[in-house]
């Protein structure tokens, strides 16, 4: 299905460890990849009211995070926004996941509500507050990053690499040690 | 808005070895009536909030208890890095103040500096998180609170007719034209809602407590509520722009750097000045429009709970040395605190004249101001899941190192907090021994008893148009109302501000950054961004050494208001707010989450974070709710 205005959004805090695999995600897919016009791409973090923007102004909002279903790490699983509110008992444990349930809440109300797919992948450790990933979490990312271009796809985006072969660690690294003149590279 | 898929749990208050009956939802009471309500969790937005709820036979809540179940936190993580940066981090403290954290730490470091910021950086600031109030605001009160007050199933039963008439009504006294006037344009919301409910997709409405007694409104009130719900959808995308316009990008702004602001062009650009002023003009009609008359229909429904001594803490066992007797239910510990924000001229950080005031008011003696000392200022962790050094910490020297407890898992198979012993991961805030209440009250009755002329304005205004007496502002509506006054003012004082910026410009004035010589003040030097956020007070300490951060403390507006007891059992600002609380319904806790919810929460910016290797933190990981 094709959309006019698509948006590519990672949700998840970089400093809980595996949490932030979304934001990295998102950063991996906007560096290695060349523009869209009809992608927009947010490191979305804990975004909070002003994803709700994003829901109404958007055809079609992809997220991406970590998720707290049961099962082995790096797991991925994809719903829509009616069975992320229906299954509430599996999507509403960390903050993260309670504020974008939430806020599909507050929208799915409101006549201009574009779709929503969430995807999430397990994480090992959401728990220890440091900067990067587990190594058996991030050894999964190449799962996620497919699992993202191919919701694209679903969505009428095919995205082309740009041949920046930037890799996870050095996104990682980016996020770790943020430096104002190169914040929003 | 009613907290529609709070975990409601009543259990026995004490244990027993009686099996456990359900019993219309709670089990059985004990001997003396006393039951345990508990909602947890309570926010929905940035973390988990636990409330505990002792009520007694007549249903009053007798004892209250705040906890925050989630390990959060940050301070370690900004250890040894360079000071100029630490912003870039604590903004992800929080995903609703992102911008707020990232200015305090930025400002803390200035301090520690000696930087005062140019003219035009200084009005950036004081536009951007203006902004930021707005929408905050905003969201909260109609997308966060409003449904604690408005059923959204009777408003299906509402009369469009003379729902516009009513909206006319409270525009009216407002003295503002309503934002939404026509008869169509509520039969077409009511005929969405009656879609809605007949479908059974009222997604966030779905499990509200409608039809509790609670709810006063009629149902053209509750249409109009609901109405202006949905506008405010429209209008919120907007506000969330304007903090982009200067702030760079929303989320996390980076046009604040240490020293002033980066965002000179756009200052130079008349359209963009135009565009801003332009989402400020719409956004300030629709909260003369709308929010604030729904203040006025709001505080006038509910006014006999917000005046009902009976229902005030000071009324209950726990008055202690409390004062003044003012307020009604919800008003809790009449004491309050701001730093102060939005500066106004440019002699520096804690010189310059403020918009909010810094002070202190004390057990609702408003004939007089305190002035903040702020050594001290403390943290204590008797009742908070740390270790503690032995006595309070000021944040300078704070110290965070967890200890894990737990709950006390009972024989009716329910987990209760150990509320004699630990039983939150947030710390206790104390100012000189005492709990105060920070926020958008705590900013309105420390501006009026200062005397700011432009506050005193803007309450007397509403008292004087809603008829109702200052002390209904003490209480869990005027609470509410306090925030609507405070984003009518912030709103007028933006065009000033906006103005100000765009004449300063075209006076040749382009500076937005003042030089400094990094090596040298940064070989040794403290300092603090004392400020505000929405939610109230906010502060974040770092001491610097050798151009790196050896220490970093923040104290949150949440930690104030949802800190569980103090060393000497000094009850905090959330648990006083519910004790006196008369419950309709202990099934439906609809006034614990109504006060609470007045508050605006917070929760993950509320618990401090450190570089842990305690595990059976993983309880929580399991099941947040704390429902083993």
């Amino acid at each position: 299905m094709n959309y006019e205005k698509v948006a590519l959004i990672g949700i998840g805090n970089i400093m809980f460890h595996d949490e932030g695999l979304g934001a990295y995600l998102v950063k991996y897919i906007e560096l290695n990849y060349k523009p869209h016009p009809k992608l927009t791409i947010v490191e979305g973090s804990n975004l909070g009211f002003t994803l709700m923007t994003y829901y109404q102004e958007y055809d079609k909002i992809i997220l991406v995070s970590s998720g707290s279903k049961e099962g082995e790490v790096g797991a991925i699983s994809s719903e829509n926004a009616q069975e992320i509110i229906s299954n509430e008992n599996t999507t509403r444990k960390t903050a993260n996941e309670v504020e974008l349930t939430m806020m599909i809440e507050i929208c799915s109300f409101h006549e201009k509500m574009g779709e929503v797919q969430l995807i999430t992948m397990t994480p090992k450790d959401i728990i220890e507050v440091k900067n990067g990933m587990t190594p058996e979490a991030l050894a999964k990312m190449p799962d996620l990053v497919n699992a993202t271009l191919k919701e694209l796809e679903n969505s009428g985006i095919v995205l082309e690499p740009n041949g920046a072969d930037i890799g996870f660690d050095e996104i990682i690294d980016r996020f770790a040690n943020p430096r104002q003149e190169n914040w929003g590279d | 808005m009613a907290e529609n898929n709070a975990t409601v749990e009543t259990t026995e208050s004490t244990e027993t070895t009686a099996p456990a009956v359900e019993e219309k939802g709670y089990h059985k009471t004990d001997a003396n009536g006393n039951k345990h309500i508990i909602v947890d969790p309570i926010t929905r937005i940035e973390g988990h909030l636990r409330i505990e709820a002792v009520i007694d036979k007549d249903n009053r809540i007798v004892d209250a208890f705040s906890s925050s179940t989630m390990f959060r936190g940050i301070e370690t993580i900004v250890k040894n890095r360079d000071p100029r940066d630490v912003g870039l981090m604590t903004m992800r403290i929080c995903g609703v103040c992102t911008g707020t954290h990232y200015q305090r730490s930025i400002e803390a470091v200035e301090d520690a500096f000696n930087i005062t910021i140019p003219k035009n950086a200084r009005l950036v600031r004081n536009l951007i998180q203006g902004a930021l109030y707005m929408h905050d605001h905003l969201v909260h009160f109609y997308h966060l609170h409003a449904l604690d007050f408005v059923d959204v199933v009777a408003a299906t039963k509402a009369d469009p007719k003379a729902t516009a008439v009513e909206a006319q009504k409270w525009a009216d006294m407002a003295g503002h034209a309503p934002a939404i006037s026509g008869v169509a344009d509520f039969k077409a919301i009511q005929d969405r809602i009656i879609k809605f409910v007949k479908e059974g997709r009222l997604g966030i409405f779905g499990n509200g407590y409608w039809g509790n007694n609670a709810y006063k409104l009629t149902p053209e009130q509750n249409l109009i509520g609901v109405a202006h719900y949905l506008k405010a959808l429209d209008i919120q995308r907007d506000l969330a722009k304007m903090q982009a316009i200067f702030g760079g990008k929303n989320p996390h702004p980076q046009s604040i750097v240490v020293g002033g602001v980066t965002c000179v062009q756009d200052i130079q650009n008349p359209a963009r000045i135009a565009l801003f002023k332009q989402i400020l003009k719409e956004g300030t009609a629709f909260i003369k429009g709308a929010y604030l008359p729904d203040i006025y229909m709001a505080g006038t429904a509910y006014a006999k709970e917000a005046t009902d001594g009976s229902q005030a803490f000071h009324a209950t066992k726990h008055k202690g040395t409390l004062g003044k007797e003012i307020g009604g239910a919800g008003g809790g510990l009449l004491s309050y605190m701001a730093y102060g924000d939005f500066r106004l001229d440019d002699t520096g950080f804690y010189k310059a004249e403020s918009f909010f005031k810094r002070g202190i008011v004390l057990d609702g003696d408003l004939s007089k101001i305190h002035e903040i000392d702020e050594s001290k200022i403390t943290e204590d962790v008797t009742h908070s899941w740390y270790e503690g050094t032995g006595a309070p910490e000021h944040p300078y020297d704070g110290t965070t190192n967890p200890k894990y407890t737990g709950l006390e898992k009972r024989d009716d198979g329910y987990a209760y907090l150990k509320t004699d012993e630990k039983y939150s991961w947030i710390k206790s805030p104390l100012y000189d021994g005492r709990k105060v209440e920070v926020g958008p009250l705590a900013r309105m009755v420390v501006n009026y008893v200062s005397g700011d002329e432009r506050t005193k304005k803007y309450v007397e205004n509403f008292l004087k148009r809603s008829g109702l007496p200052i002390t209904v502002l003490f209480s869990t509506v005027g609470r509410t109302a306090g925030r609507a006054i405070e984003t009518e003012m912030i709103a007028d004082a933006m065009f000033d501000w906006v103005d100000e910026l765009a004449k300063n410009v075209a006076s040749g004035d382009l500076s937005t950054w003042q030089d400094f010589d990094f090596d040298e003040v940064s070989a040794d030097s403290k300092g603090r961004g004392m400020a505000e956020a929405p939610r109230g007070a906010l502060g974040h300490w770092m001491r610097i050494k050798d151009g790196k951060v050896s220490n970093f403390q923040a104290i949150v507006p949440s930690t104030w208001n949802a800190g569980p007891r103090g060393p000497n059992g000094e009850i905090g600002a959330y648990e006083a707010a519910l004790i006196g609380t008369k419950v309709e319904n202990p099934e439906e806790p609809l006034e614990i989450i109504r006060t609470i919810h007045s508050f605006d929460p917070c929760i993950a910016c509320a618990v401090h974070v450190v570089d842990t290797k305690g595990k059976e933190l993983a309880v929580y990981k399991v099941d947040p709710t704390c429902a083993f």
